[in-house]
């Protein structure tokens, strides 16, 4: 009597997870389409190649008409695997950027937070393209202990609306529900 | 300073008292501004945002701690039936619908409110309106735009003119074109002029006022883009995030001498003023239509804030309930402990007196009343000291009266018994206490005469009485001289009385010895006088008169005078017996062995006209001081009184005589006894059975128990005597063994039982 319980109850549990995973997977709405990391001239320095595809649901389209600013960010971290407990996990540099509508021009502005540069453009399909193209992006020199302990670079993509600040950060109970993210990459770093 | 001094210390610190309160509540007036301050304006960075969420977090664990703290305690409290927690909860009670029902009303209404006054602020027609303007901004800006993009068509037409000829553009072309075109960004103050050659994808020319300012690639490849199709383009454009605004003008131009296809574009700045407007209508067109797509969120946001606002109110209140409620109750605990502490015993317990708060009199009169407890109960312990001495006083007192007293309560039950009763009744009265005394008396029969004397007195104890009381018993008679009187109602009203009795019997026996040895001498005196004149004139009547009378006459005469000797002879006899009882005592004491004294004696008597049987059982007893001349006349007596009283009235007449030691009484004695089996003494009779002329039988002096009564006085002994069932009398005597010489054991025994039985010997 017991053992049915407990398969009906495991089985409950794995359709929970299927649907839960289902439902994840469905509001992923960012594709990486390509990723490439490579050594560049310089020693311990490497250099990525990333290609991004935003799928903007309706509602982020109408926040950024009406006036919310979207802001991009796409993460490199090290990531150190453990078996035995959870994964250790360092940020290496990340390239932040808002997309914003700028009403009075009509145009769709990036601004890269980590250069300071803007670019307009005219429609949100070439400003998505641009924001998803990360091209030649030179990570900051790794450290020693990356190449000693099987460490591996992490790289995501998030994309999420900037909500009004609100006292004791209320506003994160309704911005992380239109939250976008990527699928992760693992790269194994070779010494 | 010790743990009781601190919370003494705290408990009468009022400041060191509320001081939590007082912390947490600055705390949380600090928050609650703080929320207030961050609310109402959304703000790009917020300053306090991160600390606000742990001040109002550390705020809340200290809250719900304390009061569930406190709730625990109070629960316990209850559960344990503590004084005051059901006040306490009472107040608690009270302070929750006093604090919660305000609060969640005005909560209520006021997150309607929000609600009704967000949307009302945010109203579509407002939103409208900044639409326009903002319409009207991007219209004012195209104005001007198209102002530029006129002049960068000259300049365009010029560059693209008949007087460049034709043929290969060399540099005196291009140079002239650059002159040209530095020039025209000079007039119009452009940041940047580009003349883009389609063909070769690179700038031809580029003029530039500063290097950040010049459009990268990605904008010129949207540029292209946005003038696919189109021969000239004007946009206004942000520049960064610095809200600057600029005019990007761009036309398509055939230039130079070869002909060149290209894009002549240039960024030109716009007034500061139109700039100032524009972004004023813009940022607050931005700013409303983000307040607008957040506005349910932001309800939720205000909603939530006020709620965190009235939680923390309402716990910082209940917090502060239950510190006022036990605050508001400790006086009545202190009053309940102080009742405990004095119903306990403890009179030395005092209640702290605080002048700011109403139960200071209930406080200050509990201490007046447990000090003039205390003063009670030392006086009490005083006065229980007093009586104590006094009863010990009167405990020394009444051990050494030689008088018995006996208290009775009100139902004449036996309170108190001293020694001296004990020893005159001859009876352990005091292991009677708690009886009443007929029912503790009534077990003893020698009693019985003292119980019928006392029935008067007892039925009614109230009046003073006052008797004489003889008693009978092995150890002889007594007489006692009775008291009895009520005592004085003590403090509970209950009456008492007491029993008073002396021992009177030797007083009287003396003076009864006294009386009668007086009347002895003088009986002897005044009769043993005349009785030789009379014996001699009867003898000389005779001796004359028989020779001058007949035979007849002198028969007579003789046989009168005769009698009249004899008669005379029988006073002597008589008188001399007062004579000898009457004589004062010059005893000869001896070391004297008293059982060859009774055999001596008895062998005097073994032939008796009554053929009365004398048995002799003599036990083992030590030698004692007599005097042999005098104890030989007391068995004399003895034996004389007992063959004179079995008489003629049996056949199978016997006295035994016998001798035994007592030595392991507390005071040792020898008893001398002599017991007859005749018709007994009569009843009345006995208590006066040692009495000079006191006799059943019809000749005698009626002195013989009296002189041995006297002898044995004489030599500081006792005896008594008594009837034996069925029939017969025994009379005792009982020498104390006063020193180790008088109680030296004969060498010949080893056992008093054993002497007595190996000695005891019938004599014929």
């Amino acid at each position: 009597m017991k053992r049915v319980w407990l398969t009906r109850l495991l089985g409950v549990i794995s359709i929970c997870m299927l649907l839960s995973t289902s439902l994840l997977a469905a509001r992923d709405a960012i594709v990486l389409k390509e990723f490439a990391v490579y050594p560049s001239e310089e020693p311990k320095v490497l250099v990525a190649n990333l290609r991004f595809d935003y799928e903007l649901s309706s509602y982020l389209r109408e926040s950024l008409l009406n006036g919310v600013t979207l802001r991009s960010e796409v993460r490199f971290d090290l990531v150190w695997y453990s078996e035995w407990w959870f994964d250790r996990r360092e940020p290496l540099t990340s390239i932040v950027t808002e997309l914003k509508y700028h009403a009075l021009s009509g145009q769709y502005q990036l601004i890269q937070k980590n250069s300071g540069n803007s670019w307009n453009f005219s429609s949100l399909t070439a400003a998505l393209e641009y924001l998803g193209d990360v091209g030649r992006f030179q990570l900051p020199p790794l450290p020693k202990k990356a190449y000693s302990n099987e460490a591996a670079l992490f790289t995501e993509a998030i994309l999420e609306p900037e909500s009004p600040d609100s006292p004791l950060n209320l506003s994160y109970l309704f911005s992380d529900k239109h939250r976008l993210v990527s699928q992760g990459v693992l790269w194994t770093i070779q010494p | 300073m010790d743990y009781p001094a601190l919370k003494s210390f705290i408990r009468k610190s009022a400041a060191i008292r509320w001081m939590p309160v007082i912390i947490v509540g600055l705390l949380l007036i600090v928050a609650l501004n703080l929320l207030y301050q961050e609310t109402p304006v959304l703000r790009p960075s917020s300053l306090y945002g991160g600390m606000l969420i742990y001040l109002n977090l550390f705020i809340l664990i200290v809250l719900v701690s304390a009061i569930l703290t406190n709730l625990i305690r109070l629960i316990y409290q209850w559960h344990t039936r503590q004084t005051g927690s059901r006040f306490t909860i009472r107040i608690m009670s009270g302070f929750l619908v006093l604090s919660l029902l305000p609060v969640g009303v005005i909560s209520y209404f006021s997150m309607n409110f929000i609600g009704k006054s967000i949307g009302f602020q945010l109203d579509e027609r407002i939103g409208d309106a900044l639409d326009d303007s903002v319409e009207l901004s991007r219209f004012s800006l195209a104005v001007r735009s198209q102002i530029y993009l006129d002049a960068l068509k000259d300049l365009a037409n010029k560059l693209g003119g008949p007087e460049w000829g034709s043929g290969v553009m060399n540099e005196f072309d291009r140079h002239d074109m650059i002159n040209m075109i530095e020039e025209w960004r000079a007039d119009y103050n452009a940041y940047e002029v580009l003349l883009m050659n389609l063909e070769a994808q690179r700038f031809e020319v580029s003029s530039i006022v500063n290097e950040e300012t010049v459009a990268p690639l990605s904008t010129v490849s949207g540029l292209r883009r946005n003038m696919r199709g189109k021969k000239e383009y004007s946009q206004i454009e942000p520049i960064g995030d610095d809200s600057g605004l600029f005019a990007r003008v761009a036309v398509k131009l055939i230039y130079g001498p070869d002909q060149r296809a290209g894009i002549l574009t240039a960024m030109l700045p716009l007034s500061e003023y139109e700039r100032t407007l524009a972004n004023s209508v813009h940022s607050a067109r931005q700013e409303f239509k983000n307040l607008e797509w957040h506005k349910h969120n932001l309800k939720r946001v205000f909603m939530y804030t006020l709620f965190v606002i009235a939680v923390m109110s309402v716990l910082f209140s209940l917090w502060a309930a239950f510190i006022f409620s036990r605050r508001l109750t400790q006086p009545v605990r202190d009053l309940v402990e102080g009742t405990l502490a004095v119903a306990s015993g403890d009179l030395q317990k005092k209640l702290p007196v605080s002048e700011r708060d109403d139960f200071s009199l209930v406080a200050s009169s509990f201490n007046t009343m447990t000090k003039r407890l205390s003063n009670v109960q030392q006086e009490r312990e005083y006065a229980r000291r007093q009586l104590q001495q006094e009863h010990d006083y009167l405990y020394v007192v009444l051990e050494h009266l030689s008088s018995g007293v006996v208290t009775l309560d009100e139902n004449l039950i036996v309170r108190r018994v001293n020694t001296a009763a004990n020893q005159i009744l001859g009876y352990a009265l005091d292991e009677r206490l708690g009886q009443p005394l007929q029912e503790a008396w009534q077990e003893e029969s020698d009693l019985e005469p003292f119980l019928q004397v006392l029935q008067p007195w007892l039925a009614h104890p109230q009046q003073d009485w006052q008797a004489e009381v003889s008693l009978s018993s092995d150890q002889g008679r007594k007489v006692l001289v009775c008291r009895g009187a009520g005592l004085p109602d003590d403090a509970m009203q209950h009456k008492g009385y007491v029993l008073v009795f002396e021992d009177v019997t030797d007083v009287v026996q003396a003076e009864h010895d006294a009386a009668w040895g007086e009347v002895a001498r003088r009986l002897a005196h005044e009769i043993k006088n005349p009785l030789t004149p009379i014996q001699l004139s009867a003898e000389r009547l005779s001796r004359k008169l028989s020779k001058v009378l007949d035979e007849e006459s002198t028969d007579f005469l003789n046989r009168m005078t005769g009698t009249i000797i004899h008669q005379v002879d029988t006073l002597k006899s008589m008188v001399n017996a007062f004579s000898d009882y009457a004589k004062a005592p010059v005893l000869v004491l001896r070391p004297t062995q008293l059982n060859e004294l009774a055999r001596e004696v008895t062998d005097l008597y073994l032939d008796n006209p009554q053929n009365v049987r004398l048995q002799l059982e003599l036990g083992d007893i030590p030698s004692l001081p007599l005097d042999t001349h005098r104890i030989r006349q007391l068995l004399i007596n003895l034996l004389k009184n007992a063959l004179e009283a079995i008489g003629d009235s049996r056949q199978d007449g016997c006295i035994i005589l016998k001798t035994e030691a007592h030595m392991a009484l507390s005071q040792p004695e020898v008893i001398l006894s002599l017991q007859d089996n005749g018709p007994g003494i009569p009843s009345d009779m006995l208590p006066h059975l040692f009495e000079p002329y006191v006799t059943s039988k019809h000749k005698g002096t009626g002195l013989g128990l009296a002189i041995v009564k006297k002898i044995v006085e004489e030599h500081a002994s006792t005896l008594s005597a008594r009837n034996l069932t069925p029939q017969g009398a025994v009379i005792s005597i009982r020498f104390p063994l006063k020193n180790n010489h008088d109680m030296q054991v004969k060498d010949n025994g080893s056992s008093a039982a054993n002497i007595v039985a190996t000695s005891r010997e019938e004599v014929e």
